[in-house]
């Protein structure tokens, strides 16, 4: 019995992972006929594909990604490697500073590049002669792409200190008796085992910048995969929903080819586990003379200020307004706080039958594909095929029905909440891992020989151990949830079930200067949601980074 | 064959010295282990000796070479490393020709060089795979393979039989043996297996809190440990405390203990006059039960407490003069038959009654040394 339930939970739990996918495939495909009867057609994806602009942002968005993933990667690793090569509380301090940085969603650095605005463009002016106004066309291209680059550069660099910690100091040792150069040892011993890392970080990284709506919105730059998703699906006086589900699927597409050939280039990861005692080997390696330190301190410097001056513009912004009505700001804290809090707990629950076995994990695997805004198009494109279809005759009856509820004006809430887990599903799928490692073999003999049932053992004995290890994961991807600005800004529709970052791009003109403040406030979430998430005994095995 | 000199060495850490003064003397061809229980600064040494870590005062020679301020490869020594030290990415073959690859050597000679390494070892076979494919002892072997793969004179193995299985520790020895065997080069082992130390050495040097606190051959150091912690370190023993109460002109010593007076002999050279605070110090083996006693012999009266069976020897707890607790080793066969509250007498001849000079320390230092 027990074995049924479970296995019924890891299908259940399987076709909510798989519900967006499925409804990208045949959202652009499948066509309902005036008699009611399902046909397939790839009209659609003729006519997205035919479209030069369709081409143009599609192009755009694929040339801004890579171009900020790419130099991400570059300077990504070399962050990392400045961070980890610190010692004492220098390396502590450089990795959270690093874990601040990697909480900037471009969504939010975008605002605060907005905020930054008037002052660079003054410093253009005079101090560099430059003419250009900022807020032009190539400036605001400049700002998504460094709004990008913050985000992907600080994910790459935390995962490439994870990598490196993962480097035993024995290994170390032989290249240091073995009279090597340090560029030597890194080409052709440290990086073959910490590229693996790096390139699922980038890959990661691409698949949510590739469609990030809130950048592009933000600065204005409607000639985007994102902002034409979001704008086919309520930004026009008719939302075309097959447009907006099949470009998302083309993102998808883009970002699993992404994904595909940055895995490729990293290749298999050879590396174990860290020492589980958590004892560093004494590292053999000298740190390089003051020249190297000194070059080390200053790129460091220098990139923090990229990544975090946005951040500190948002902060600032909070005490500049004429005063901010609370009741203004009580709708959105509220609504997202409580989407975050069903989302973190619908995900949690789905990653606990998700995280044992192969199969349900490969399942979860998809979901880090996914780009978020792909995921929330996804389950809309389901709900409308099944909407289109309710009166074919093939159809069955209860499944479309079942499908249809869950639409976004009859249940406001699912939709946004679903869409939103299967994003952060790698989070919690980590956090579940961590938490079936808990070994409780011995107190459950123990319990059992003084004559409780197993199942009530485990109950007793194992939840409460494991429920402890996944609480401050699932704080962290509760905080991200509440503040993401996708899948929510096109699943929900109503103000009551809204994250903050989806207000921040549907309601622009909240009065007051509540933006700023919601920024701050999202800003905040995304900061200590990841500072959670990478603070906890996760998995090693997901490499991931903040999605939503 | 090149001889490893050390003189005075001194490491400290915050004040805490983990070498203290510590001096070694490897001649050439010798194998010499350097024991003691884990913090005992055997790691700092070997670190210090390889150039990992600079003294903070000392001097290292390599025959009339110093070596002080070398780096690490320029010592020349081979290095077995106490942890797992294979690249996990690179094959056993590169992994052995890693060293030389980094140098430059050329592509012919590092593939002549790295099958000879891996020949002398015995694990040709395994030249391609990974070492996540192979088990531990194997990982050894490519491991000694590359410490000895550039022909060093001085080989340094820390912890050799650390990372393994314990089944595994014979059989890795055993290969350590043949390499003695079939090349000739000085090697310094340090370890805190007595097992390793006495099946590897010529002779032994123990360690200390950062200090080598005697040197000698493993019998030597065996029968004559310096002071109590060398004797327990080295496998167990009954202490008892006392005080000289005389000496015999054939070099014997007389010492008053609670159960009595005791006829040993001192482990070091002198003679301490009456009343010397000491330890006597008596091997479980040496401890003779039944009927058939010497005549000559230190004889007590004890009670059987308890009997364990360890494979090839029967350990007997007694229960001495003064409620003194000692404990026997029989080989299993010729063990006499016991029973529980048995009370009988026995004897320990002279010679292997050792008197260390001061009392013994207890506390958890002496407990780690008795582990």
């Amino acid at each position: 019995m027990t074995r049924i339930v479970r296995g019924l939970g890891v299908l259940l739990a399987v076709a909510l992972v798989l519900a967006p996918a499925a409804g990208l495939a045949i959202g652009p495909i499948v066509e309902v006929g005036p008699s009611g009867a399902f046909g397939a057609s790839v009209v659609r994806w003729g006519l997205t594909l035919s479209d030069p602009f369709v081409l143009s942002c599609a192009w755009n968005s694929v040339a801004a990604a890579s171009a900020s993933v790419g130099l991400g990667t570059v300077i990504g690793v070399a962050i990392g490697r400045v961070a980890r090569a610190g010692v004492g509380w220098r390396r502590g301090a450089a990795l959270l500073l690093v874990r601040l940085a990697a909480g900037c969603h471009p969504c939010f650095s975008a605002v605060g590049l907005v905020l930054l605005a008037p002052i660079l463009s003054g410093m253009a002016r005079e101090g560099l002669g430059w003419g250009g106004r900022w807020g032009g066309e190539s400036w605001r291209w400049l700002g998504l792409a460094l709004a990008q680059f913050g985000f992907s550069s600080a994910w790459v660099a935390w995962w490439t200190s994870r990598g490196l910690d993962r480097i035993r100091g024995d290994w170390l040792l032989v290249s240091t008796l073995s009279d090597a150069k340090r560029g030597w040892i890194w080409r052709t011993s440290t990086w073959p085992l910490v590229r693996p890392t790096v390139a699922r970080a980038a890959a990661s990284a691409f698949a949510v910048v590739l469609v990030e709506p809130g950048a592009p919105m933000v600065l204005g730059l409607r000639r985007t995969l994102g902002a034409q998703v979001v704008s086919s699906t309520w930004m026009s006086s008719r939302p075309d929903w097959p447009r907006a589900v099949t470009l998302a699927c083309l993102g998808f597409l883009i970002a699993g080819l992404g994904r595909a050939i940055l895995v490729r280039w990293g290749g298999p990861d050879a590396l174990g586990a860290p020492d589980p005692t958590g004892r560093r080997s004494p590292s053999p390696i000298d740190r390089g003379g003051r020249p190297l330190r000194l070059a080390s301190a200053i790129l460091f410097g220098a990139w923090l200020v990229t990544c975090l001056a946005p951040a500190l513009a948002v902060f600032g912004s909070i005490g500049g307004g004429d005063g901010v009505p609370i009741r203004d700001l009580a709708l959105p804290a509220g609504s997202s706080a409580a989407v975050g809090g069903a989302a973190a707990a619908l995900a949690m629950l789905m990653a606990w039958p998700l995280s044992k076995g192969r199969g349900p994990r490969s399942a979860a695997g998809l979901s880090e594909v996914l780009p978020p805004l792909a995921a929330g198009l996804g389950l809309i494109g389901l709900v409308e095929v099944a909407r289109a279809g309710s009166g074919s005759a093939v159809a069955v009856p209860v499944v479309l029905e079942g499908i249809r509820a869950v639409e976004p004006h009859r249940i406001p809430w699912l939709l946004v909440c679903w869409g939103t887990a299967v994003s952060l599903l790698p989070w919690a799928v980590g956090a579940a891992s961590g938490a079936r490692r808990v070994d409780a073999g011995a107190l459950q003999d123990l319990a059992r020989r003084c004559g409780d049932r197993r199942s009530r053992s485990r109950t007793l004995l194992v939840a409460p151990i494991a429920c402890r290890r996944c609480l401050r994961p699932a704080l962290g991807v509760m905080l991200l949830a509440a503040s993401g600005p996708s899948p929510g800004v096109v699943l929900s529709p109503m103000e009551s079930f809204r994250p903050i970052g989806a207000w921040i791009l549907r309601e622009p003109g909240l009065g007051g200067g509540a933006i700023p403040i919601l920024a701050a406030i999202g800003l905040a979430c995304q900061m200590l949601g990841v500072l959670l998430l990478l603070g906890s005994g996760r998995d090693e095995g997901t490499v991931s980074v903040s999605r939503g | 064959m090149s001889r490893l000199l050390c003189e005075g060495l001194v490491k400290r850490y915050d004040r805490v010295a983990a070498v203290d003064e510590a001096s070694l003397d490897a001649r050439g061809g010798e194998w010499l282990a350097v024991l003691g229980p884990p913090g005992a600064g055997k790691s700092t040494l070997s670190r210090l000796i390889v150039g990992l870590e600079p003294p903070d005062r000392g001097e290292i020679f390599v025959d009339d070479r110093l070596i002080r301020s070398a780096r690490p490869f320029d010592r020349g020594f081979g290095l077995l490393s106490q942890g797992e030290a294979l690249w996990p990415h690179l094959s056993i073959a590169e992994n052995v020709g890693y060293g030389m690859k980094a140098r430059g050597v050329p592509r012919k000679e590092r593939r002549r060089k790295v099958e000879e390494a891996l020949g002398v070892v015995g694990v040709e076979a395994i030249a391609d795979r990974k070492p996540g494919e192979l088990d531990d002892l194997q990982r050894r072997r490519a491991e000694l393979s590359r410490a000895i793969v550039d022909d060093p004179d001085i080989l340094i193995l820390d912890e050799p039989t650390g990372p393994l299985d314990p089944r595994n520790r014979p059989v890795f020895r055993d290969d350590l043996r043949r390499l003695r065997v079939e090349s000739a080069r000085t090697v310094v082992v340090f370890t805190h297996h007595r097992d390793d130390a006495f099946a590897l050495s010529d002779r032994l040097a123990v360690m200390d809190l950062g200090k080598v606190v005697q040197v000698g051959t493993p019998v030597e150091v065996y029968q004559a440990p310096a002071d109590a912690f060398v004797a327990q370190l080295l496998g167990p023993t009954n202490l008892l405390q006392g005080q000289v109460a005389g000496a015999s002109t054939g070099g014997e010593l007389f010492v008053r203990t609670t159960i009595g007076r005791l006829v040993g002999r001192l482990s070091t050279r002198g003679e301490p006059p009456a009343g010397t605070p000491v330890t006597v110090a008596i091997r479980p083996e040496s401890i003779r039960l039944g009927p058939s006693l010497p005549a000559d012999a230190n004889r007590f009266t004890a009670t059987v407490e308890r009997q364990s069976f360890q494979g090839p020897l029967r350990s007997i707890e007694l229960r001495g003069p003064g409620e003194w607790p000692l404990v026997a080793s029989a080989l299993h066969p010729q063990a006499p038959d016991l029973r529980e509250g048995q009370s009988l007498t026995v004897a320990v001849s002279p010679e292997h009654v050792v008197v260390l000079l001061g009392r013994y320390a207890t506390g958890p230092r002496a407990a780690e040394a008795a582990s």
